[in-house]
């Protein structure tokens, strides 16, 4: 192997981390999923009472919905001494309701042996998603721990296309193998 | 890897991993999850030194130092950044492809199935040469 073909083995490993990084950003789209968003919100909301980034988080939360619709979570909560109000938590597959999204979850309250949960509800504004209340849950709703659906899963094809890739990943590394 | 050789020792520990890495993200059961973490686990760690072990021995004495540093301190970081930071792209919940981090690792495991063969095919087997006998 010449310095010249390592110079081009570490090009084109450079070339294909680049292009990854632009599928990926492809395939990702502008896309916006209502269970992420509710996730990001609950995520916010819990980290409210962590010292050192509590006005970070309510600038978040703030972004997406009221830090108040979660007030009764936060209080439950009581004092926690710097730590996140939620030491878990859980969303569910997404169920429209009058166009609206009911995303139900489960979380644990900091210090609380028994879990919460509850329906984050939300509603689109143009391209954005924007909490507008917590429910309770109906029939149903469920997250996976419980048996319910996942907020999102691969379909059947992309297991193929994963497969596909990846043989064409091999035949390209064994390519470049024998003209090394 | 000395007794049996770098390359079956290599595929063995590259299936394990990816197998037990799929079980593990596609169960929901605690048990079979505890003992699909801990084969995962193994299977996993197990693989750096095979790699430290390829990065040094598959290049010829000239270019060893300057190779292993590449395939180490480059592309094996890159690999450790890379592999998390694409299951948060793509697995994240509200912005990714897929949306599920359990189904973005799995399907980043059916990605690396073939290598199993490249490894079988391609890696030199190296148990009990000198590095001064090593002319790839």
């Amino acid at each position: 192997m010449s310095r010249r073909t390592f110079a081009v083995g570490i090009v084109v490993v450079l070339v294909v981390f680049a292009g990854l990084g632009f599928l990926v950003d492809r395939l990702n789209g502008d896309r916006l999923r209502p269970e992420g968003v509710a996730e990001d919100w609950l995520v916010a909301v819990g980290d409210t009472t962590r010292k050192g980034v509590r006005a970070e988080s309510e600038e978040r939360a703030a972004e997406i919905g009221p830090v108040e619709l979660a007030q009764s979570l936060l209080d439950a909560a009581g004092d926690t001494d710097g730590d996140r109000a939620f030491t878990d938590l859980e969303v569910g597959k997404a169920a429209t309701d009058s166009g609206a999204e009911r995303v139900p979850f489960r979380l644990h309250i900091h210090e609380a042996d028994d879990a919460t949960d509850g329906v984050v509800v939300l509603e689109r504004t143009g391209e954005r998603w924007r909490v507008v209340g917590i429910d309770q849950r109906r029939a149903g709703e469920r997250v996976p721990s419980e048996g319910g659906p996942p907020p999102s899963s691969a379909p059947n094809w992309v297991w193929l296309v994963g497969l596909a890739v990846g043989l064409v990943v091999t035949g390209l590394a064994s390519l470049a193998v024998r003209l090394a | 890897m000395e007794r049996w050789g770098r390359r079956p020792t290599a595929m063995v520990y590259f299936a394990g991993g990816i197998i037990f890495s799929m079980v593990l993200f596609q169960v929901s059961d605690k048990v079979v999850s505890f003992f699909a973490l801990m084969l995962a686990v193994f299977f996993g760690l197990g693989m750096s030194p095979l790699m430290g072990a390829f990065a040094t021995e598959l290049f010829p004495t000239r270019i060893r130092g300057q190779a292993a540093a590449w395939v180490r301190n480059w592309f094996e970081i890159a690999g450790f950044v890379l592999g998390p930071a694409l299951v948060g792209v793509l697995g994240d919940h509200a912005t990714g492809a897929i949306g599920n981090v359990g189904d973005t690792v799995t399907l980043l495991m059916v990605l690396q199935l073939p290598t199993i063969w490249l490894v079988w095919r391609y890696m030199p087997e190296t148990k009990g040469l000198e590095l001064e006998d090593i002319h790839a």
